[in-house]
């Protein structure tokens, strides 16, 4: 379904991922792992069409996807909840969701994916008219969610979304994308330091140093790797 | 008492003119989180290039033509210019915006001279002056009052009821989410940018139909728009109306009750009633106040 070949990009002279490849089949929930500063966050970017390579070429459903806007990216399909949420502050959470599907136009499945995303999370149902900004972090971050998944996505990228959340919440949130997952048959690409958890919902998995891929397994195998578990799960 | 009367009635109709402008603040600081100081020079320009046309046309036709072109002006404007300082802090677009108001006072003095041009012959608005006992107002001033409540009201369903203005909302306050949901960011910024010019361009022709036009004449106009758009809470077209005309009506009465000898006292009076204000509501009378969790 997704496809990196030899993706690199630099920050100007900052090389900040190099000759990257890695695919996402249909389906499946796929973990990027990583230490601070490793590229995840940007090879994110680099897909939703935020970045733009300096070389290699992004596929999405057979698709060259690396020259277009982020704009033309979302209206495939394709749906990125970033690093730190970037919720819209100011306006409701009502307005924040239905900004997620500002690329739609059938606003009767609109109204339903609506009403599907307060069943995965009642509190925003409850909050519909409270600005995202008053939300709790656990709150703002299932708003994020759920605003990635307005615009009805084959394939959602997901930033840390444990990042500065409860035990209790994380494990709520896990839940929520293995349904979104397995009953609405939307791909995952998970970017988390929180690495055993991600492992334990992902079939496969990427692990990047310094802008490189060094290792990719299945999520069972990468578990039992001694240097993944030395270095990412502290075992 | 007539006075006092006549004076609030005259103040709420200076009022209307300083809305009018505030509420083209609010549309560009609504929409892409700038303060355009051009804004007064933008509409005097277009004012000029609507008198231009009314030695050539009929009234609407050239007034509806300014407006095409206020709105074009200021989209290319955004395009050409403030998209390329677009990634940089919000400050730098400012400076760009004190830059075009030198630009187009200088073009508009170059073009047309320092003479007023006078609008009389193109007024929409005469007739006697409407009057409850000894308490007048011109037919003019009511025309621009209710001008500014159309286009307060305008402004509010575009902002509130509109998949647009949703946009251009979100656009304002985090591009990067906004382009990530699918929003074309840089035509929603244009978009902002011509609906702001042509409210401008409004406030100008109907400026100058009160007081003649000269390259100087938005110039105080601005001032007390700015004052009126902060007062308000700058990102509130309510906001902007009932702040325009409470600075004309408090303007005005200072102007008549303060004893002369103390000197040009109304637009102290003005400004301090804006700092008593914020004292008390940091976010201006309808401004929305910002309550962030972290």
């Amino acid at each position: 379904m997704l496809k990196l070949n030899e993706v690199s990009v630099s920050y100007g002279p900052v090389l900040a991922l190099r000759d990257v490849s890695l695919e996402v089949g249909e389906g499946q929930i796929v973990a990027l792992l990583g230490a601070n500063g490793a590229g995840k966050s940007t090879t994110l970017r680099v897909i939703s069409g935020v970045l733009h390579p300096s070389g290699g070429s992004v596929e999405f459903q057979g698709k060259r996807i690396d020259r277009r806007s982020p704009e033309s990216i979302v209206s495939l399909g394709l749906s990125h909840v970033p690093e730190g949420r970037e919720l819209f502050a100011d306006l409701t959470v009502q307005e924040n969701l239905m900004l997620g599907a500002y690329t739609r136009r059938d606003s009767s499945g609109v109204k339903r994916d609506l009403d599907r995303i307060c069943e995965y999370f009642p509190i925003l149902a409850d909050r519909r008219r409270q600005h995202a900004g008053s939300l709790s972090g656990g709150e703002q971050q299932m708003l994020a969610i759920g605003r990635g998944l307005m615009s009805r996505p084959r394939l959602l990228l997901l930033d840390e979304p444990s990042l500065g959340l409860a035990p209790l919440i994380v494990k709520e949130i896990f839940r929520i994308i293995q349904v979104i997952n397995q009953e609405d048959k939307v791909t995952v690409l998970l970017v988390e330091q929180n690495a055993s958890l991600s492992l334990s919902i992902a079939q496969y998995g990427y692990v990047l140093e310094t802008g490189r891929v060094v290792l990719e397994d299945s999520a069972e195998h990468l578990r039992g790797n001694e240097a993944v578990r030395r270095s990412y799960l502290g075992l | 008492m007539d006075q006092f009367l006549q004076q609030v009635i005259s103040g709420i109709a200076s009022g209307s003119l300083f809305a009018i402008l505030a509420l083209a603040v609010v549309l560009i600081y609504r929409s892409t989180n700038v303060l355009n100081f051009a804004q007064g020079e933008m509409a005097m320009f277009t004012t000029f290039i609507a008198w231009s046309f009314m030695t050539r046309m009929d009234f609407w036709p050239a007034f509806f033509l300014a407006l095409l072109v206020a709105a074009a002006l200021g989209a290319v404007l955004e395009r050409l210019i403030l998209r390329r300082v677009e990634e940089a802090p919000v400050l730098n677009a400012v400076i760009v915006t004190l830059g075009l108001f030198t630009v187009f006072n200088s073009l508009a003095l170059w073009r047309w001279g320092a003479l007023p041009k006078g609008f009389g012959p193109f007024s929409v608005f005469k007739g006697a002056p409407l009057c409850a006992g000894d308490v007048c107002i011109g037919q003019l001033k009511v025309g621009i009052l209710v001008v500014a409540v159309i286009i307060m009201v305008l402004m509010f369903l575009l902002f509130q009821r509109t998949r647009l203005g949703l946009a251009m909302r979100a656009t304002a306050q985090n591009r990067t989410a906004s382009r990530l949901v699918g929003i074309p960011v840089g035509q929603m910024l244009s978009i902002g940018w011509g609906l702001s010019a042509a409210v401008g361009a409004v406030a100008g022709v109907l400026v100058a139909q009160d007081s003649g036009l000269t390259t100087g004449t938005l110039m105080p106009i601005l001032i007390f728009a700015f004052a009126a758009a902060v007062l308000g809470g700058l990102d509130s077209p309510v906001g902007a109306v009932v702040g325009g005309l409470t600075i004309g009506v408090v303007k005005n009465l200072a102007g008549t009750y303060v004893p002369s000898y103390v000197g040009n006292v109304d637009l102290t009076v003005a400004f301090l009633v804006i700092v008593l204000v914020l004292m008390v509501r940091p976010t201006g009378l309808f401004g929305q106040r910002a309550i962030r969790r972290v």
